[in-house]
């Protein structure tokens, strides 16, 4: 069955701040910029924003959490002088940005807000990780004492299994990741826009935790990006293309209680969410023109490709060769450059990219079908989730 | 009883914080013996510990485990991101294997450098390690002779 809030609401504004590395300029400053480069964009005023909603967890542990310093919450917005006329908001700690926008989906449709900012700040932090002495609570505890702590070797581990088990070649990856920073080359928003990165430079890289190397792994980056969502109403009368919600889903399925989680558990787990969406949208996956699929490390855009069905089960490197997956490929993949070389944005820089392509704004990167994009963000297992965002009203 | 192999004398390993779930999973390792949670409703063993059974909400109870197990997957980390552990130190090899006892059954172990492992490689456990006071159950290959509990 159809979503009863498909394509009830569009993203009308898109907005970037700078993107960098390290920096002192407090993190507040650049969602600053974002949102007001997402209100402008979406024609409006400041005072037009009644309604608030990010993701705002930091990426890293040992993270000070202020807000508008390493972190950038709903307080910080709701600190600002033209902010008096929000009446509502949502701060997920799930999900990812993806479950931002089905929230400020459900607030808009419902009237709660008529015009909500969606954002995501990210902040790389001074110095190196992990200098701190350590303690290892909770489920930490029967990994850490072990050196198996952070995202790294949670997903090495999954990727060694699932290339042992598929027959894959660790170097086959280069075609991926290649093609993600030839994109990245053509985004200006992109924190890799002017470093090349070719086939050698992926042979050569160094192994971070084998199978992964250097450059399969995402690139921290202190940046912003907002996104301006309204009803479909109100978009209309906006000066941009309004880009449709015509789904948006959340991972909710029980997941097995184990330490570890493989590639095909992530495959088991995205399946049932990226059907929802295709029942939402009343699309299939062969609708959709371009997805943006989360690649936190670039073994997650396998699972991805897995879990909607563009590939069969173990057959994600071998789909991801030979220019299928480029701009002008029968499915692109990550056309912005993705987190490994548009740079870590938790899934925002992924939302953003499939609206300017869906309102045909992506210039040399543009890809031919702007009917459909599908977003997918963070791990299945890890309660993931996805939107399905069309051009036209469905 | 040393640090092993990770811990050599440059760092310390993070110790873990039992708690009241936990705490008899400690205790035990500190005897020298590998105890699991295994729901006295429906027998399914699970790890890590939670307060219920995570299968049919029963009463877990810690039950003694052979210590055997099978090598489900293994990573060489370079300058792991691990609290206390500073950058240079020699790689160390993660992996995760599955207790004999239940498939899905998994623990993680740092293991010994060695030439090749493989997916399925029989493992067994052994108490060669410690972080603070705490013993660690750490796994080796089987075939290598590991100093632990016969
Ligand atoms: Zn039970």
């Amino acid at each position: 069955m159809t979503w009863a809030n498909r394509c009830a609401v569009a993203v009308v504004g898109v907005g970037f701040s700078a993107v960098e590395r390290r920096t002192t300029t407090p993190l507040g400053r650049f969602a600053d910029d974002a949102a007001a480069a997402a209100i402008a964009d979406a024609g409006l005023t400041p005072d037009a924003v009644d309604g608030l909603a990010t993701y705002p967890t930091p990426p890293f542990e040992g993270a000070a959490a202020r807000s508008g310093e390493d972190m950038v919450d709903v307080e910080h917005f709701l600190q600002a002088p033209w902010a008096r006329g929000v009446r509502w908001y949502s701060q997920a700690g799930e999900g990812m940005v993806t479950t931002s926008v089905r929230d400020a989906v459900h607030a808009l449709a419902a009237g709660a807000c008529t015009t909500a900012l969606v954002w995501r700040a990210m902040y790389v932090p001074p110095g190196t990780y992990g200098t701190h002495a350590g303690t290892a609570p909770g489920d930490a505890a029967f990994a850490a004492p072990y050196c198996c702590a952070g995202a790294i070797p949670w997903h090495a581990l999954a990727y060694r299994r699932y290339l042992e088990r598929s027959g894959g070649r660790r170097e086959a990856m280069a075609a991926l990741v290649v093609e993600q920073r030839r994109n990245a080359n053509r985004n200006p928003h992109a924190v890799f826009a002017d470093r090349a990165l070719t086939e050698q430079d992926y042979a050569a890289a160094r192994m971070v935790a084998d199978p992964l190397c250097l450059f399969d792994c995402d690139v921290p980056v202190t940046a912003a990006i907002a996104l301006v969502l309204t009803t479909a109403d109100r978009a209309r009368d906006l000066p941009r293309p309004p880009v449709y919600v015509a789904a948006a889903a959340q991972q909710t399925t029980r997941r097995e209680h184990r330490l570890h989680y493989t590639m095909d558990d992530h495959v088991d787990a995205g399946e049932p969410l990226v059907r929802a969406l295709c029942e939402q949208a009343g699309l299939g996956v062969r609708d959709v023109g371009s997805a943006q699929l989360y690649d936190g490390f670039a073994p997650s855009v396998l699972y991805w490709l897995e879990a909607a069905g563009f590939c069969g089960r173990g057959e994600a490197l071998d789909f991801v060769q030979d220019g299928r997956v480029a701009v002008d490929g029968e499915l692109p993949v990550n056309t912005g450059g993705g987190s490994l070389s548009q740079g870590r944005m938790h899934g925002m820089g992924h939302l953003a990219e499939a609206v300017v392509q869906l309102r045909g704004d992506a210039g040399e990167r543009q890809v031919a079908d702007r009917g459909a994009a599908l977003v997918l963000v963070g791990s299945p297992m890890l309660r993931g989730g996805g939107v399905l965002l069309t051009a036209d009203s469905l | 009883m040393s640090d092993g192999p990770v811990a050599d004398g440059a760092w310390a390993r993070p110790v873990p914080v039992p708690d009241d779930v936990t705490a008899p999973f400690w205790a035990a390792a500190r005897e020298g013996r590998l105890v699991v949670q295994r729901c006295g409703d429906c027998g399914t063993f699970q790890h890590p510990p939670r307060a219920r059974c995570t299968s049919c909400g029963g009463d877990p109870m810690f039950t003694a485990v052979s210590g055997d197990a099978t090598l489900v997957s293994w990573t060489t980390a370079h300058d792991p991101v691990v609290p206390g552990r500073p950058r240079g130190l020699p790689p160390v090899v993660i992996a995760v294997v599955e207790l004999v006892e239940q498939p899905g059954l998994w623990l993680v172990s740092d293991v010994d450098e060695r030439a090749e492992l493989r997916i399925g490689d029989d493992m067994r456990v052994a108490f060669d390690a410690t972080a603070g006071d705490q013993v660690l159950p750490r796994f080796h290959p089987a075939g290598d002779s590991a100093e632990g509990p016969s």
